[in-house]
């Protein structure tokens, strides 16, 4: 090892060490001291911000900490800077709008880090063990943040998210059981290596089912519209942008152990059935917060199809993720600007907020344009690599369909934009001044826009970080 | 000869506990004489030196699936309500899933007869369990943990009353 992969390491490690230490204060400080109670949130952000300036530039080399558990590369700095930048916008739009009780503010701080630390493990972990427990300890405390209000909905978003979560891990667990008996180390790289069998071909198909739970590929997503209805918007935002980013990085993993055959063909068509059921069911949502959970779950379809598109599929992921973050991201914080109380907004609720709120109507219509693909926005570039990597495999097919309903979506979408621009607004509204929240939305708009029209720096990343995965 | 009584006894105490609370109908008592079973069946590994799985009996079944159940029954009234006799179907049913167990027990056990007991069945692998979770697997042992804090945090911060005056 040389020292710059040395000092990279360590300055890795660091970082989810500091975001358990920070977590610990939020929970744990306002306890015993009067003062620090409220200021929860400015612990967390200022501990993301600390963790943030531990990123270093990796070398080009692939370290392996804790036999193989934990893989250091450039793959997962770029995924790791992306999970601190999800945290840190999630964290803002919380301190602005409160998500949480006042008396479990500690608690939800506590719980949105330990599911950071569990993605960040997840994306760098280097065996399926590994891999499994990163997923419990992303999914476990994300069960708790969507009922973190313990209203009647969030209740039951929990619930179902837990009980089909749950359901999705055992299946994990039992293909894990299977593969270990086959496979005594379960390194992917061991796995790759590792002669195919009928019974290991079962032992992955559980596996890929409990991990499709987490992206919400059709029919996986049964729990995605109620969990992210009745979460907390902030939560929502992150189970969309953070958790589903999780899941495609290890089905990306496991896609990759296998050159075609049965495997590729199951992933084919979940991707077909994903893209075109999701666009499908998203035509009849008229809340916002479920048409933005159908439209995440759409998305974890074209991201499968990027799949196929061999190492440029896997760079087109990488560009998509962040840009997609970016785009739901913003799109959740303007429901959560204009929710009323525990409910997010209809769609109709949204009439006449270009005469009201012109500035917010243009970046809803940002996200919104960004999210259907519409050029020049990044999220027009990020479908544009995702299919046309797979075209250059040869999947023509695959990526006339998923084009074909991301034509479908633009009429969602765009149902969004008419109805700001169109329609005149209903009743009076309360105007609260633009604040933080703005700010963020705007900032977040701005993303949308550069990283579409100036989108070469974030590939050079994506290219110098998709060789090591 | 202390090893062979210790056996008969713990295997004799196991199964008049699981024969006792067949016919207990009241739904505490049954699960404490299940309890007894399950204490019963760790002190059989123990007499068959398989200390590390009686360890786990206590923890895991006796520990802690047992609580639930208890803390189950006690939060749930409904469960103390006499149900009705089954239908004699059922009865028939649930007696010949019975026999057809205990004969593929028996044929197991005058299976297992001929197999010698080999040097190595009898070293638990206490050491190597705990050489592997301190060595290769210290990684996820230690994010386990975390997985554990982060479930209490969350079942407490879902189930606990407001909190107003702290």
């Amino acid at each position: 090892m040389t020292p710059d992969s040395i000092n990279f390491a360590a300055y890795s490690i660091t970082v989810p060490i500091l975001l358990t230490l920070g977590a610990l204060f939020c929970l744990l400080l306002p306890l015993f001291i009067r003062q620090l109670r409220g200021t929860q949130g400015l612990i967390a952000l200022g501990t993301v911000f600390a963790a943030l300036t531990f990123l270093r530039r990796a070398p080009a080399a692939e370290l392996s900490f804790f036999s193989g558990a934990l893989l250091l590369s450039p793959l997962s700095a770029y995924l790791w800077t992306f999970v601190l930048g999800v945290l840190a916008l999630v964290i803002t739009l919380s301190l602005v709008r409160p998500s949480a009780p006042e008396e479990s503010e500690g608690e939800y701080y506590f719980l949105l880090f330990m599911a950071g630390i569990g993605l960040m493990t997840l994306v760098a972990a280097g065996d399926l063990f590994t891999a499994f427990i990163a997923l419990e300890l992303l999914s476990l405390p994300v069960y708790a943040l969507a009922g973190i209000r313990r209203s009647k909905p969030g209740l039951e978003a929990a619930y179902k998210y837990f009980m089909l979560g749950a359901f999705g891990s055992g299946m994990t667990v039992m293909g894990i059981a299977i593969l270990n008996a086959l496979y005594p180390a379960l390194t992917f790289a061991a796995l790759k290596a590792g002669t195919p069998q009928p019974m290991a071909l079962a032992g992955f198909l559980l596996v890929i089912s409990g991990f499709a739970f987490k992206t919400a590929l059709v029919p996986f997503h049964m729990w995605v519209p109620d969990a992210y209805e009745g979460a907390p918007t902030q939560i929502s935002a992150f189970m969309g942008a953070a958790v589903k980013a999780g899941g495609v990085i290890v089905l990306w993993r496991l896609f990759s152990l296998f050159n075609g055959g049965p495997v590729h063909e199951i992933f084919w068509w979940l991707a077909v059935i994903t893209a075109v059921s999701a666009n499908l069911m998203a035509l009849a949502q008229s809340g916002l917060k479920r048409l933005l959970a159908y439209s995440s779950v759409a998305h974890a379809g074209y991201l499968a199809v990027a799949f196929f598109g061999g190492q440029k599929g896997f760079e087109a992921v990488l560009y998509y993720l962040p840009v997609y973050a970016i785009a739901t991201i913003g799109a959740f914080a303007v429901a959560l600007v204009l929710e009323k109380g525990d409910k997010g907004p209809l769609i109709e609720d949204l009439a006449g907020l270009a005469k009201r709120r012109p500035w917010l109507a243009g970046a809803m219509s940002a996200f919104m344009f960004s999210l259907a693909g519409v050029p020049p926005l990044a999220g027009f570039f990020a479908k544009f690599y995702a299919f046309s990597g797979a075209v250059n495999s040869g999947f023509t097919g695959l990526v006339v369909i998923a084009i074909i309903m991301s034509a479908v979506s633009m009429y969602y979408y765009l149902k969004v934009t008419v109805v700001m621009y169109m329609k005149p607004s209903v009743g009076d509204h309360a105007e609260a001044p633009a604040g933080v929240a703005e700010a963020v939305i705007f900032l977040l708009a701005a993303g949308v826009i550069l990283a579409g029209v100036f989108s070469r720096p974030l590939l050079t990343l994506t290219t110098e970080a998709a060789r090591w995965f | 000869m202390i090893l062979t009584a210790a056996i008969y006894f713990f295997g004799g105490s196991a199964a008049l506990a699981t024969l006792l609370m067949l016919f207990q109908r009241n739904p505490v008592k049954a699960a404490l004489l299940m309890l007894a079973a399950l204490l019963a069946t760790a002190g059989l590994y123990l007499a068959l030196s398989a200390q590390l799985l009686a360890v786990l009996q206590v923890i895991l079944y006796a520990g802690a699936i047992m609580i639930l159940f208890i803390v189950a029954l006690t939060v749930t009234p409904a469960a103390w309500r006499d149900k009705p006799a089954p239908a004699l179907i059922r009865r028939v049913l649930g007696l010949a899933a019975a026999a057809v167990i205990l004969a593929e027990l028996l044929k197991l056990s005058t299976a297992l007869k001929a197999v010698p007991a080999s040097r190595q069945f009898s070293e638990t692998g206490t050491l190597e369990l705990a050489r592997l979770l301190f060595g290769p697997f210290v990684f996820q042992f230690e994010l386990l943990s975390l997985v554990i804090l982060a479930s209490i945090v969350g079942a407490v911060a879902l189930t606990s009353k407001r909190r107003n005056a702290l």
